[in-house]
């Protein structure tokens, strides 16, 4: 004769409004993204302000000296002081990834957008273009382009990233639509009289968001990892960047002569980056990918 | 013959014989919970009812009245975070309730099996129905010679009314009808005593429901089976079921003959359910005034059975249980 | 147009869709065939065959389209909400082809005609609290005068369909029941005053308890505002329940059309009888006769002889 309940209506309405404080995303893995992520970005700006820009200078430090009271980090074999190198080069490999990330996303979605809703012959020319830009080794692209125009600014090596890139995020966004436009609750805008615009930017976006964060994370990760790559064969930019010094290094025999106060600090800044990166993509996947928002519900 | 005073079964065992010889499962205070951050619910609770040999029995409730819970408790696919908390389940005469997962095997497919709902979610798409049945008959019953394999899948097919060309064909490639099927051709493959079929024909049209039904019907005559028939359509119920049993909340609130049930209900909820149940031959009051007037009386009962709970079940006639105090 | 704004365009003041005496719905001869497959499997498939349907609409009469999956009842749906181009025939609106009238806002076409679809899970937004499809239906069609107008003008619509605006306008719509919100969807219909409503399956997936009121409501949809509906449906029992007249589809054609009452208790066409015979009766007393997939042969061997 007892309620089959066995749970008292408290302890429930105390489990719900836990669940309702923390959003689903923010999870511990997400938050150890962002500091793994950012850690280096906020270090190097704070150090950048009090360094002195003429250690970068050949010579102002001792030839290949080990970490020491004066320069911490030591310096190459050029003299440089790396703890100015290093502060004065992470920020533009943020640069890099977060303006070609943030374009490539951009310019991928409102393409996978039209695209996806538009189907027909509009969809069929786009949709070329997309797995025709997918098709492009982005790489192989990027160095001979580099190459080519040798000496070039990170804004410059932002942009020619972000058009070899862009195709991904479009063609992801292009499938969801493709089923999202499928909902009942478009059909119900075009019977309101809603024009398709209005239909793609304010139906359609707002439930894609968890998917553009996904790519927009997938974006940055790859910009930085094509910059580096650029870097390491002394390619792209020619301001100090984390790759720059980290190809400097290897060719510098930092290896072989045990430099390591030469190459371990960009070679971990790199690895606490992507390992950054990747926690926070496994966490807005919880966003994008409805079951495992579901298990993260149920308690 | 003894009258077993809680199923209100005649039995033809020996007096004392616990396990009456014509029944083929035994559901004995059944309670099954799930937990989760906010407390355990019961879905199942106190449940007794037994099948027969060869006897379809039907049964019903709303969404959340426990019956899937009870087919899963039959079928051993209770996982955590539920579990069984009580009672026993004998399938002819074994007890179901506590066996470890290799116990399961011999019991599970040859003795129980399972028509499910949905048959799309059931039949893997990217294999062939014929391998498919092929490999739930060698999962339970060993390795087979290919050949006698193939000629036994083509028997099971044709059973249900399937051509040959099912065997080579992907799922998708067959309609719904075929599919549910082709489903029921698996559940019987290994002849079993007991068949659960949980809303074998939810989704189907109307005349292709009616198929599914007859051939579900049909193999179960052939084989001498027992039918578990799992739904929330009445009138599908009553066009198939030997007994019925009706659940509200985890417990049952009715249970008996089908004629008996329907056309004597003797709880207020079995009649305002049954009464609710729209048909063509028209019947007392067919206006839709009526109807939502039925619809709400129904809800209130369902209230009130909520705020008052549901006590144990009386025997009001032979087989006929009803729980009224 | 009339200067009302509440009541759609008067077909027999100057500029209103139409002219006056001419039928509400017409689909004369209607075919509707798709293409599937690419290259050398393209094969087409008939939707819609010969089609034909005449809806008065004075008085406001509910004509019930049932038939199994496939039979093109959805198909139809769409033709009449100029979603979908006939591939042959005509589908006219007060004696207009719905092609050339769904394009242009002015003419008033896409507020006369609106639709209740079958699902209420998906119908809306996830995003948007529910009050929002009331803000768009006002920002897109003339109905309100102001923004005090408009309020007062869903309420009233809430009120037709028993629900209150305080609870459910700003509740988001995973809070809400599937039979509220279905009715949320037809209080969106009575906000827009149609002439005829096309309805989808409205109470398929709604829980048994609430499908007469959704039902109701539709009744006095028409008893009230005159509205006409086409209800497609494959429960013969709501059809029955509800409509003026009951047109049976099979595969793109229609079979047989009358009275509900007397398709169903004294179906002609051998499809019919195989239908109407294979619907379950709650009653273990009335049970099938015979088996189905005899009956079936025999529909077939009909059919044949027939053609």
């Amino acid at each position: 004769m007892d309620a089959p309940l066995v749970a008292g209506p408290e302890t429930v309405q105390r489990a719900a409004a836990a669940r309702r404080r923390r959003p689903v995303w923010l999870t511990g893995s997400f938050v150890l993204g962002l500091i793994l992520l950012f850690w280096p970005l906020v270090a190097a700006l704070t150090i950048g302000l009090v360094v002195d820009p003429r250690g970068l200078r050949i010579g102002a430090a001792p030839v290949g000296s080990a970490p020491s009271a004066l320069h911490p980090f030591g310096s190459d074999n050029a003299g440089r002081d790396l703890l100015t190198l290093l502060a004065v080069g992470t920020p533009p490999t943020y640069v890099i990834g977060f303006v070609a990330g943030f374009l490539a996303t951009a310019f991928g979605t409102i393409i996978g957008l039209i695209s996806g809703y538009a189907r027909g012959a509009t969809d069929t020319v786009l949709r070329g273009i997309i797995d025709v830009t997918l098709g492009i080794p982005a790489l192989a692209v990027a160095i001979i382009v580099t190459a080519l125009l040798g000496s070039i600014s990170t804004g410059q090596l932002a942009l020619i990233i972000a058009v070899l890139i862009w195709a991904f995020p479009a063609r992801q966004i292009r499938s969801q639509v493709l089923s999202l436009r499928e909902q009942q609750y478009v059909f119900i805008s075009r019977l309101s009289n809603q024009g398709s615009l209005s239909i793609v930017f304010r139906e359609l976006l707002p439930n894609l968001l968890p998917f553009v964060m996904a790519s927009l994370v997938a974006s940055i990760s790859f910009a930085i990892l094509l910059a580096v790559g650029l870097q390491l064969l002394s390619l792209g930019s020619s301001d100090p960047t984390l790759g720059l010094v980290l190809q400097l290094a290897i060719t510098g025999g930092a290896l072989s002569r045990g430099m390591w106060w030469w190459w371990l600090p960009p070679a971990l800044v790199l690895i606490s980056i992507f390992i950054g990166l990747f926690l926070l993509s496994t966490a807005v996947d919880r966003l994008a990918n409805p079951r495992l928002r579901e298990k993260a519900d149920d308690g | 013959m003894t009258a077993d005073a809680r199923t209100g079964m005649h039995a033809q065992g020996s007096a004392g014989d616990h396990t009456p010889d014509d029944l083929v499962l035994s559901v004995e205070n059944l309670a099954v919970s799930y937990g989760s951050a906010a407390g355990r619910r019961r879905a199942v609770d106190d449940l007794t009812f037994g099948v027969r040999r060869a006897e379809t029995y039907g049964l019903v409730g709303e969404s959340g009245s426990g019956k899937s819970s009870t087919a899963f408790a039959i079928l051993g696919l209770i996982k955590p975070p539920g579990r069984i908390d009580e009672g026993r389940i004998r399938l002819e005469g074994m007890d179901l309730v506590g066996l470890k997962p290799d116990e399961w095997r011999p019991i599970r497919w040859r003795r129980v099996s399972l028509v499910p709902q949905g048959a799309m979610n059931a039949l893997n798409p990217v294999m062939r129905v014929g391998e498919q049945i092929g490999d739930a008959i060698e999962a339970h019953d060993g390795r087979q010679d290919p050949a006698a394999l193939r000629e036994r899948i083509v028997g099971l097919l044709d059973s249900v009314g399937l051509p040959d060309r099912v065997v080579r064909a992907y799922p998708h490639e067959l309609s719904g009808g075929m599919k549910q099927r082709a489903c029921i051709a698996m559940a019987i493959a290994l002849e079993p005593a007991l068949i659960i079929a949980d809303e074998p024909t939810s989704a189907l049209d109307v005349v292709v429901q009616r198929a599914v039904a007859e051939t579900l019907m049909e193999v179960k005559r052939n084989l001498g089976a027992s039918v578990i028939l799992i739904g929330h359509d009445l009138a599908l119920q009553a066009q198939l079921v030997d007994r019925l049993g009706v659940m509200y909340r985890g417990r049952l609130v009715e249970t008996g003959p089908s004629r008996e049930l329907f056309h004597r209900p003797q709880h207020p909820y079995t009649e305002l359910l049954i009464r609710s149940v729209p048909s063509i031959r028209g019947g007392d009051d067919d206006s839709l005034t009526g109807a939502a007037r039925r619809a709400r009386e129904l809800a209130a009962a369902a209230d009130e059975l909520a705020r008052t709970g549901i006590p144990p079940l009386r025997l009001v006639g032979p087989d006929h249980l009803v729980a009224l105090p | 147009m009339t200067t009302d704004n509440h009541a759609p365009a008067d077909p027999a003041a100057p500029g209103g869709i139409g002219t006056p005496d001419v039928p509400l719905l017409e689909l004369r001869h209607v075919g509707k065939s798709f293409r599937a497959g690419r290259g050398r499997g393209v094969t087409s498939v008939v939707a819609l065959e010969d089609f034909s349907l005449t809806l008065e609409g004075s008085p406001p009469r509910i004509v019930a389209l049932a038939g199994e999956s496939g039979s093109g009842k959805t198909t139809a749906a769409n033709l009449v909400l100029g979603f979908l181009t006939p591939t042959h025939g005509e589908v006219l609106y007060r004696g207009r082809p719905v092609t050339q009238l769904k394009g242009r806002s002015g003419t008033g076409f896409r507020q006369e005609v609106q639709a209740i679809t079958q699902d209420p899970y998906s119908a809306f937004n996830p995003f948007y609290r529910v009050g929002r499809v009331f803000d768009v239906v006002i920002r897109n069609f003339p109905i309100a005068s102001g923004p005090e107008d408009a309020r007062a003008k869903v309420a009233e619509a809430m009120d037709f369909v028993g629900l209150s605006p305080e609870r459910i306008l700003d509740a988001y719509p995973h809070q809400l029941s599937g039979g509220e919100r279905q009715r949320v969807m037809v209080a969106r219909a009575f906000l827009l005053r149609p002439r005829l409503i096309i309805a989808d399956e409205p109470v398929s997936m709604v829980d048994a308890s609430i499908r007469a009121t959704i039902l109701e409501l539709m009744l006095r949809l028409r008893n009230e505002l005159g509205v006409s509906f086409l209800y497609i449906t494959h429960d013969l029992s709501t059809a029955y329940r509800i409509a003026d007249e009951l047109i049976i589809l099979r595969r793109g054609q229609v079979v047989e059309a009358g009275d509900p009452r007397t398709v169903i208790e004294h179906p002609q066409h051998p499809y019919t009888r195989l239908l109407m015979s294979s619907i379950p009766i709650p009653d273990p007393d009335d049970r099938w006769q015979g088996r189905v997939s005899d009956l079936q042969a025999e529909l077939n061997e009909d059919l044949e002889a027939l053609e």
